[in-house]
C-alpha cells in the first residue's frame, strides 16, 4: 500500500469510528418518547406497519390524533388508517409524511384536519416542529422537511431569541438531532435502552381518558387566524396534486372542540370556502348540525374530545369513508387482520384500566363532582330511560336510587365523606331492558373547600380546607402552554409553598384530596387556581439628580414592565406617573417642583395570555427636591 | 460566519479540498477569494472598508518606496507619505471606535447637551486589520522588507481569513514569504493543525463560554451577590478570556498550519508568569509585540531616561487598554498594568543596583525553572492576584461597577451564605441552576474543563504538546482527537438556551 492509499485508508477509518460514534450517542442523547403513551412519537409507529396495509391516511395536528381513532374504524368498518400526526403539525409536515406514506401504503384517502390550514405554531415552532421531524428515518423527505422548516423557523425563532441558530445550524440540528439535545440534563440509565418497540396499537390516535369540567378548560391561544396561512396555500394545493396524481380521495374535515365553541364560525367558512376552492369535500364535525357531543365527550384539556367523543366522531367518520367514499374492509392477511383485531382489544382494554369503558351498558365514568358521586354510563341501544341502584359499601343491600334517569349520566348527591358506594345501572326500554349493567364502587370524598394559590414574594402559597377524611393531598400543577396537570407533589397538610417557580411565569394548580381504601385511591378535585410568582420589588435608592427626583431599584427578574407611583405631599393618594421597561432599574421624575416632598413606589407587572400578573407595592420612599 | 460556527467549518472544508487540489499558482487567488467571502459573510458592504484599505495602503507602499529611492530629499517625503499612510489606516479606527466617546467626553467637559450616540456599525477586525497595515508600511519604510508589489499577495496578506477578524498581528515580514510557497498537503502540519483547532474549539466552546455564562449572570446584577460570588465570577473571567482568546488564537494557528502556514503563538500560559512583565510577554504576544514595535519603541522604548521609560510604559500600556475600548475601564485596566510593570521596572532597576550589575533573568523561557518553588509560587501568586485586580475593571467596563464589585468583597464577603446557597442548589440536584448553568452537569464540565486546561498549561511549559501529539502514538492521538470532538459536540455553548458564544475579542 502506497503512502496516499493508507493515508486515505486511515482518514476513512477515522472517519468511520467518528460516526459509529457519533451514532451512538445521538442513539443516547434522543428523548425516548413512548410510541403509545405519547402524543409526539406516534408518527415513529408508522414505520412498522406492513406494507400495503393501511387504506387511511390522517394528517393533522394535535385536533386529529385526539379526535379519531383509527381502531375504532376498523372495528366497525373493517377500514384500517394511521393518523400521522403530531402536535401543531403544520402542512408541510403533513406533506412530506403523505410522501413517506406513499412509499410504503397504497393509500385510497387522505383525512386532513383544517386547524393548521389557518394556524401557525409560532413560538412553540422549534418545539414541535423538532416532534415532526425527529419522528422520519433518514430519507430525502426528511432532509426536505427539515430545511423547509429551518429556513422558516430561524429567521422567526431570532425575533425571540437573538442567540437562536441560523438556518444552516437549524437545519444541522434536525438532521442530527446531537447537536440540538446535546445539551440534555436529564440523562439516566433509561437513555442506555437505545433501541424501543415503535408499534403503535392506536394507530396514531391519541385518547384522552379525563372529561372536560368548565373550570378546567383554557384557550391559551385567541383565534383571530382568519386567513388559510401561506404554509397551508403552498403545501395543500401540492398534497392535492399528489392525490390526484395517486388516485387518492382527499377530505378536509374540522373536528370538535369544546373550547372553542362561538368562537369560530369565521374559521370554519374561510376553510370551507377554501376547500371547495379546491374542489375537497369539506365535513364539519365542529357545527351544530353535525354535533351530537356532550359536554363528557370532551377531555379538560384544550377542549378536544375525549375517548367517548373519538368514539362518536370514529363512527360518523367511518359511515363518511364507507359509503361517500366507498371505502370497503380493508383486504389484509390473516396475519394482519390478526394484530388489528388484537389492537382493537387492546384498545378497549386501555380503555377499561382508565376506568373509561366504551363498551356500550356499562358505566363508563364514577368520580367524586362537585359534592356528589358522579355516574355516567355507555348508552344502551334504544334506551333513554334507565334505573340507577345503589349500596353502601361493597356487599350491602341495593336500593333503588331512582327509576326515571334521562341521558347517561347521574349525580348522586346523597353521599357522606369517607363513605363507599356501589352503583350499577338497568335500562328501562330497548333490546337490553332489565339486563343490570356491572357494578362499580367509588368513594365519596369532600371538596377541599376554599382552595387559593397566593404569590408571596416570588414563592407560590397554596392553601386550601381540610377534608376531614382525606389520607394526602396531591398537588397537580402545569405552566400555561402545558397540556397536563402533572403530579407534582404529595402532602398531608392544608397548605403548600411551592419555592421552584420562575418568576414570571403562569402556574395553574388544582388539588386532589386522596383516600386509600384496599390498594385503591379515591380523588376529589377542586377546581383550578392559577398565580404568577413575581418578586416584590424594592427601592433601594432615591436621590435628586439634575432637578429631578431619581429612585433606583434592584433588578427584578422575568416581568415586563414597572409602573411608577408618585404621591406630592399637597396630593391625597399616589398617581400612576410611568410606565417602563422591566430590564431598568431606575427612574428619573422630572416632573417635580423645588421645595415639595415627594412620594414613590412601583410595582412590577407581567400579563400571560388573560392573566395579569401584578406585583405587590414595593416600599415607599420620600425625597424633597432643592434646585 | 465565526470559527466556532457550522457555517465555518463546511467552508474551510472546501476551502482545504480546493486548496489541495489546485496547481500552485492557483492557490493565492483561491485563498484571495475564500478570505473575501469569509469576512463578506459577516457583512457584503462592510467588506468595502477591507478592499479600500487595502489598495490605499498597496499604492501609498509602493510609492513610498519609490520615493525612498530618490537620492534628493526622497526619504524625507517618503516619511511624510509613511505618516501620511498610518494616519489614513489610523482614521477609521478612531471615527469608528471612539466618535461616540470622544462626543461624550466632549460634552461632558464642554458641557454642551449630549445628542443621541450615533450606531455606528463597525467593520470587523478593524483594529487587527489596521495593525496589519500600519507594521507593513513601517516596515517597508523602515526597509526591514521590501515592497509588496503583488497585489493578490498584498491583499491575501491583509485579508488571510485565519488572522483578519481577530488577528493574530502577523508581520508582513513573516507572512508574505510564505505566499510565496506552493503548499503541498503534509499529513504532520495536518496533524498540528488539527490538534490546534479542536484544543481551541474546546478552549472556547466548552470552557469559556460556559465559564462566560455564569459571568454573565453574576455581573447583570452585581448587586444581588455576595463578595466571595463576585470573587468566583472574576477568577472565572479570567478563565474565560484567557481560554477564549487563546482559543481563538489556537484555531487561527490551526487552521492555517491545515493550509501550509504557520503563525507565531500567541499565547504562553500567561497565568504562570512570574512576573507582570512576563504575563505581558505571554499574553497576546502579536499585540504587545506591535505594541513595542510601532509604540513604545518609537516613543523612546528604554533607551532614555529612567524616568521617561516609566512614562513610556505607561503611555503603551493607557492606548493599549484605549484600544480595548472606549470606556473608563478599560484605561484604567491599561494604567493599572502600566503602573504593575513600572513598579516592576523599578524593582529590578533596584536589583540590578545592588546585585553587581547582573540582571534579572526574565528571559521567557529560562524563568519557569529557576528559582525556589516557594518563591515562584509566591510570585505566581502575586503576579495572578494584580492581573485578576486589573481584569475586574476590564470585564466591568464602567469603573463605577468596577468599584462597586470591590466594595463588596471587601466589605460584605459573605462566604459562608455563598456557600450555603451553592449546597442548596446542589441538593436540589441535575436540572436545577447555579448561575446559570446546571449545578450537576455545567459545575462539572467546567471544573474538569478548568483543571485540563491547567494540565495541559503546566505540561506545555516544557514540551510543545502539539508536536508531541502530531509525531506521538496513533492510538493516543486519536483518542485525545476523538476526546475533544465529543467534548466539543456534547459539552460545547451552542445551540438553543445559550447566550451568543461570539468571541470576546472579536468586539475589540
Amino acid at each position: 500500500m502506497n503512502n496516499r492509499l493508507r493515508l486515505i485508508f486511515h482518514f476513512l477509518v477515522f472517519f468511520f469510528i467518528f460516526c459509529a460514534i457519533f451514532t451512538l450517542l445521538t442513539l443516547i442523547y434522543i428523548p425516548k418518547r413512548d410510541c403509545e403513551n405519547s402524543q409526539v412519537a406516534q408518527v415513529e409507529g408508522f414505520y412498522e406497519e406492513p406494507e400495503n396495509t393501511i387504506d387511511v391516511l390522517f394528517l393533522g395536528s394535535c385536533n386529529m390524533y385526539s379526535s379519531v381513532s383509527p381502531v375504532l374504524i376498523y372495528e366497525k368498518y373493517g377500514i384500517t388508517g394511521y393518523a400521522m400526526c403530531c402536535p401543531d403539525q403544520e402542512m408541510s409536515t403533513s406533506y412530506y409524511y403523505l410522501k413517506e406514506a406513499l412509499k410504503r401504503q397504497n393509500i385510497k384517502v387522505v383525512v386532513i384536519e383544517s386547524l393548521f390550514l389557518t394556524n401557525t405554531n409560532g413560538k412553540n415552532r422549534e418545539r414541535y416542529n423538532r416532534f415532526a421531524v425527529d419522528s422520519l428515518p433518514f430519507s430525502f423527505n426528511k432532509m426536505a422537511l427539515a430545511w423547509d422548516i429551518s429556513e422558516r423557523e430561524a429567521p422567526l425563532m431570532k425575533q425571540y431569541d437573538p442567540s437562536a441558530p441560523d438556518t444552516l445550524t437549524t437545519f444541522a440540528g434536525y438532521l442530527f438531532p446531537l447537536f440540538r439535545y446535546h445539551s440534555r440534563t436529564d440523562l439516566s440509565t433509561d437513555d442506555l435502552e437505545l433501541f424501543h418497540d415503535k408499534f403503535n396499537f392506536y394507530k396514531g390516535g391519541f385518547p384522552q381518558y379525563n372529561y372536560t369540567t368548565n373550570d378546567g378548560l383554557y384557550w391559551d391561544k385567541v383565534f383571530n387566524g382568519d386567513v388559510i396561512n401561506e404554509v397551508s396555500l403552498k403545501y395543500v394545493p401540492m398534497i392535492k396534486q399528489i392525490c390526484d396524481d395517486n388516485s387518492i380521495q382527499m377530505i378536509i374535515i374540522k373536528s370538535p372542540n369544546y373550547a372553542r365553541w362561538g368562537y369560530d364560525d369565521e374559521h370554519t367558512k374561510i376553510v370551507r370556502d377554501y376547500a371547495n376552492a379546491l374542489g375537497v369535500p369539506f365535513i364539519d364535525f365542529h357545527s351544530a348540525e353535525n354535533n351530537n357531543f356532550e359536554e363528557w365527550d370532551y377531555g379538560y384539556e384544550t377542549g378536544r374530545l375525549n375517548v367517548y367523543g373519538v368514539q362518536k366522531l370514529s363512527e360518523k367518520l367511518g359511515l363518511y369513508l364507507s359509503t361517500t367514499c366507498g371505502l370497503g374492509p380493508t383486504n389484509l392477511s390473516s396475519n394482519d387482520r390478526a394484530v388489528w383485531d388484537a389492537c382493537v382489544e387492546k384498545y378497549y382494554q386501555v380503555a377499561e384500566d382508565n376506568n373509561c369503558s366504551i363498551t356500550p351498558g356499562q358505566i363508563a365514568q364514577i368520580c367524586n363532582r362537585d359534592g356528589a358521586i358522579f355516574i355516567r354510563w355507555n348508552k344502551y341501544e334504544d334506551c333513554s330511560d334507565y334505573q340507577i341502584y345503589r349500596c353502601e359499601g361493597k356487599n350491602g343491600e341495593f336500593d333503588l336510587l331512582t327509576d326515571k334517569a334521562d341521558g347517561v349520566f347521574y349525580l348522586d348527591e346523597d353521599v357522606i365523606s369517607g363513605q363507599g358506594y356501589s352503583y350499577y345501572v338497568v335500562p328501562n326500554e330497548g333490546i337490553h331492558s332489565g339486563e343490570s349493567s356491572k357494578i362499580d364502587y367509588y368513594v365519596y370524598l369532600d371538596m377541599p373547600k376554599n382552595f387559593q394559590v397566593v404569590n408571596e414574594d416570588g414563592v407560590l402559597h397554596l392553601y386550601w380546607g381540610s377534608v376531614k377524611e382525606a389520607h394526602t393531598y396531591s398537588i397537580r400543577r402545569r405552566t400555561a402552554g402545558d397540556f397536563n396537570f402533572e403530579r407534582y407533589d404529595t402532602t398531608t397538610k392544608c397548605d403548600y409553598p411551592n419555592y421552584k417557580v420562575n418568576n414570571g411565569v403562569l402556574y395553574y394548580y388544582r388539588i386532589a384530596a386522596k383516600y386509600e381504601e384496599d390498594g385503591n385511591t379515591y380523588y376529589s378535585m377542586t377546581s383550578v387556581a392559577r398565580a404568577m410568582p413575581q418578586n416584590d420589588p424594592v427601592i433601594i435608592g432615591v436621590s435628586s439628580s439634575d432637578g429631578g427626583a431619581a429612585i433606583e431599584w434592584n433588578k427584578v427578574e422575568g416581568q415586563s414592565e414597572i409602573q411608577i407611583f408618585r404621591q406630592a405631599e399637597n396630593e391625597e393618594s399616589f398617581q400612576l406617573i410611568d410606565t417602563i421597561d422591566a430590564d431598568s432599574t431606575s427612574y428619573t421624575d422630572n416632573q417635580v417642583q423645588d421645595g415639595i416632598q415627594y412620594f414613590y413606589k412601583i410595582v412590577t407587572l407581567k400579563n400571560a395570555y388573560d392573566f395579569e400578573g401584578i406585583s405587590k407595592e414595593s416600599n415607599t420612599v420620600g425625597i424633597r427636591v432643592v434646585e | 460566519m465565526t470559527f466556532n460556527s457550522l457555517c465555518f467549518f463546511i467552508f474551510f472544508a472546501i476551502t482545504i479540498c480546493l486548496f489541495f487540489l489546485l496547481p500552485g499558482r492557483l492557490q493565492n487567488p483561491l485563498l484571495l477569494l475564500s478570505s473575501y467571502v469569509f469576512y463578506a459573510a459577516f457583512d457584503i458592504w462592510l467588506s468595502l472598508y477591507l478592499i479600500i484599505a487595502t489598495f490605499i495602503i498597496y499604492v501609498i507602499a509602493i510609492y513610498m518606496d519609490i520615493l525612498k529611492d530618490r537620492v534628493v530629499g526622497g526619504t524625507s517625503r517618503a516619511k511624510i507619505w509613511m505618516g501620511l499612510g498610518v494616519s489614513l489606516c489610523l482614521l477609521p479606527l478612531l471615527l469608528y471606535k471612539y466618535t461616540n466617546f470622544i462626543s461624550s467626553l466632549l460634552a461632558k467637559i464642554i458641557g454642551y447637551e449630549e445628542k443621541k450616540q450615533l450606531n455606528i456599525l463597525v467593520p470587523l477586525g478593524i483594529s487587527f486589520i489596521t495593525f496589519s497595515l500600519v507594521s507593513y508600511l513601517v516596515d517597508v519604510y523602515r526597509g526591514k522588507i521590501n515592497v509588496e508589489r503583488n497585489i493578490l499577495k498584498f491583499a491575501l496578506f491583509v485579508s488571510f481569513f485565519p488572522k483578519v477578524v481577530q488577528g493574530p498581528i502577523e508581520k508582513a515580514g513573516d507572512i508574505l514569504p510564505q505566499f510565496d510557497e506552493v503548499h503541498h498537503f503534509n499529513i504532520q502540519r495536518f496533524r498540528e493543525g488539527m490538534i490546534m483547532t479542536l484544543y481551541g474549539l474546546f478552549m472556547k466552546m466548552v470552557v469559556a463560554d460556559t465559564a462566560g455564562i455564569v459571568v454573565d449572570t453574576i455581573f447583570k446584577s452585581l448587586s444581588d451577590y455576595s463578595g466571595a460570588t463576585i470573587l468566583i465570577a472574576i477568577l472565572l473571567f479570567m478563565i474565560q478570556i484567557y481560554c477564549d482568546f487563546a482559543g481563538y488564537s489556537l484555531i487561527a494557528a490551526g487552521t492555517a498550519c491545515i493550509l501550509g502556514f504557520e503563525f507565531k503563538r500567541n499565547f504562553r500560559q500567561p497565568y504562570m508568569s512570574l512576573s507582570v512583565t512576563e504575563f505581558w510577554k505571554r499574553w497576546h504576544i502579536s499585540l504587545n509585540r506591535w505594541l513595542t514595535d510601532y509604540l513604545y519603541i518609537p516613543l523612546g522604548g528604554s533607551h532614555c531616561s529612567k524616568a521617561r521609560h516609566k512614562i513610556n510604559i505607561l503611555v503603551t500600556f493607557l492606548l493599549s487598554g484605549l484600544w480595548h475600548g472606549a470606556a473608563g475601564g478599560y484605561i484604567v485596566w491599561g494604567f493599572l498594568n502600566g503602573v504593575y510593570v513600572i513598579v516592576e521596572a523599578t524593582f529590578k532597576e533596584l536589583f540590578y543596583a545592588t546585585n553587581n550589575n547582573k540582571l534579572l533573568k526574565d528571559d521567557l523561557d529560562a524563568v519557569p525553572i529557576q528559582g525556589r518553588i516557594i518563591t515562584q509560587l509566591f510570585r505566581r501568586i502575586i503576579v495572578f492576584v494584580s492581573v485578576m485586580f486589573s481584569w475586574i475593571f476590564f470585564r466591568a467596563q464602567k469603573c463605577h461597577i468596577a468599584i462597586m464589585a470591590i466594595k463588596r468583597i471587601f466589605t460584605d464577603f459573605n462566604i459562608k451564605g455563598c456557600l450555603v446557597y451553592v449546597k442548596e442548589r446542589m441538593m436540589s440536584g441535575a436540572g436545577t441552576t447555579l448561575y446559570g448553568i446546571d449545578v450537576v452537569y455545567g459545575v462539572s464540565v467546567l471544573l474538569i474543563g478548568i483543571l485540563i486546561i491547567c494540565i495541559v498549561d503546566i505540561i506545555s511549559v516544557k514540551r510543545d504538546l502539539v508536536v508531541v501529539l502530531s509525531n506521538g502514538n496513533r492510538a493516543i492521538r486519536w483518542t485525545i482527537c476523538y476526546v475533544l470532538i465529543f467534548a466539543i459536540i456534547l459539552f460545547g455553548v451552542y445551540g438553543y438556551g445559550y447566550n451568543s458564544s461570539d468571541f470576546i475579542y472579536a468586539a475589540f
